[in-house]
This record gives structure tokens, C-alpha cells and sequence, in this order.
């Protein structure tokens, strides 16, 4: 199990209670999601699916690298690191 | 109605000169600012690439890009307080698009253009209760 921190931009921020980070104890993507979603139910389904996944639009980064591009939801997490949200920005 | 937007004329000049340059296809980029409630100040204007597989009617920020730029403003003591982008075919009014995908709290800012110039810019706050205008106020200095 590992301490991090979960950074929230401010588009998300409302859906955490105005936090901009909210610090947790997991030891993998997923593991933290839950544990968020238990405090911030809402924020967190802005960033998975009804099934878990992680939605098209969000986009979530550990040690700097896009999580789609490691292990996705199970990738690993270590003490110390910042788990970070960023939506898409898109528009028409 | 929202709360207003301060924008420099000279930030102004620099959206209608990158949305011209990018016509027929879409410009886009982040507004940098302080993180308050309220009035908003916009203190930079950043033109991003839009990586959008169809640029001529969508815009895509790479959110790499967006990261590296937080992180840059979060260091000078602001943030990203939301996004500006072109409509080629002139109407600075937010798209089924723009509302589907727009983030709530963030500012929108629209430059509606054709290939001889700019017609308008406006600025939107859009949640799931609608888009609320945000009156831009220009400042000269």
C-alpha cells in the first residue's frame, strides 16, 4: 500500500468539495479510485463508467505518464506519487 | 448572467489574429489566470495545437499539453481558468459539441470568424443547466 496523492484540475474540483488534491492510501489506480469514490462519489464518476472503465474524455496520469500507456487502472503505485486527473479538452 | 471577463485588448488582437491564421480550420488554446470565484482576469493567452482528428469542425487539446501548461501556471501562482477556441463559420455561440463536452466553472471563450475577419467574441460558463454568458470586458492598458 502506498501514500499518494490524487491532483484535481480545476474543472473537477466542485465534484471534490473544492479540493484540489485529495491525499489516500492505495496500492494501484484502481485501488485509489475506490477509495476516493467512497468520500467523493461524485468526482469519481466523472472519471470511470458505470462499469469501471475510465471514461473517453478523462485522462489519468502517473508519474507523468498517461496510465493508458502503463497498465491502465492496475497500474502500480508507489509511495510518494502524484496520481493526476485531466479531462479532455474538446469541443466543436 | 455570469460573472464578467476582464481580457487586453492586445489578448484580444492575438485571438483574431491565430483564428484567422488557422481558417477555414479551428484554433484553440488555454486562458491563464488566477483561481478565484467571481469577476475573472485573464492573464495569458496560450495557443495550443489542436490535435483533433477533424480540425475544420472540432478542436483537442493534447492533455500532455495541458499538463505541462498547469504545472507552468500553478508555479507562477495561477491556473488554468478555461479555454479559447474558433468557430470558422462565424457564430461565437457554444455547439452541441462545446456543450456536450465543456467542463462547469471553466470559461469558454468563442472567436467567431470567417476568412475576412472576426465578428464577434463572446465568453460562456456551460453546465447541465445551460450556457450562461460571461460579458467580456476589454481593458486597453
Amino acid at each position: 500500500m502506498a501514500e499518494v496523492t490524487l491532483r484535481i484540475p480545476t474543472p473537477l474540483q466542485p465534484y471534490a468539495d473544492g479540493n484540489g488534491e485529495i491525499r489516500a492510501e492505495a496500492g494501484y489506480v484502481d485501488e485509489l479510485l475506490e477509495r476516493v469514490g467512497a468520500d467523493h462519489q461524485a468526482l469519481v464518476q466523472r472519471i470511470r463508467t458505470r462499469d469501471g472503465q475510465l471514461r473517453p474524455y478523462v485522462n489519468v496520469f502517473v508519474r507523468r505518464t498517461d496510465i493508458r500507456q502503463l497498465q491502465g487502472l492496475e497500474t502500480e503505485l508507489h509511495d510518494g506519487d502524484e496520481v493526476i486527473v485531466m479531462p479532455s479538452v474538446a469541443g466543436g | 448572467m455570469a460573472p464578467r471577463l476582464y481580457l487586453r485588448a492586445a489578448q484580444r488582437r492575438r485571438i483574431r489574429e491565430l483564428s484567422l491564421a488557422a481558417w477555414p480550420l479551428e484554433a484553440c488554446g488555454l486562458l491563464e489566470g488566477p483561481d478565484v470565484d467571481g469577476p475573472r482576469t485573464v492573464v495569458a493567452i496560450h495557443p495550443m495545437p489542436n490535435v483533433d482528428p477533424a480540425p475544420d469542425r472540432r478542436y483537442t487539446i493534447d492533455p500532455e499539453d495541458w499538463l505541462r501548461l498547469e504545472h507552468a501556471a500553478r508555479r507562477r501562482g495561477q491556473t488554468i481558468i478555461g479555454v479559447w477556441h474558433s468557430h470558422p463559420h462565424g457564430d461565437p455561440a457554444p455547439s452541441p459539441t462545446d456543450r456536450e463536452l465543456a467542463w462547469p466553472g471553466w470559461s469558454y471563450l468563442i472567436a467567431g470568424v470567417t476568412n475576412t475577419g472576426m465578428r464577434d467574441l463572446r465568453c460562456w460558463q456551460i453546465d447541465e443547466r445551460g450556457c450562461h454568458e460571461q460579458p467580456i470586458v476589454t481593458e486597453t492598458s
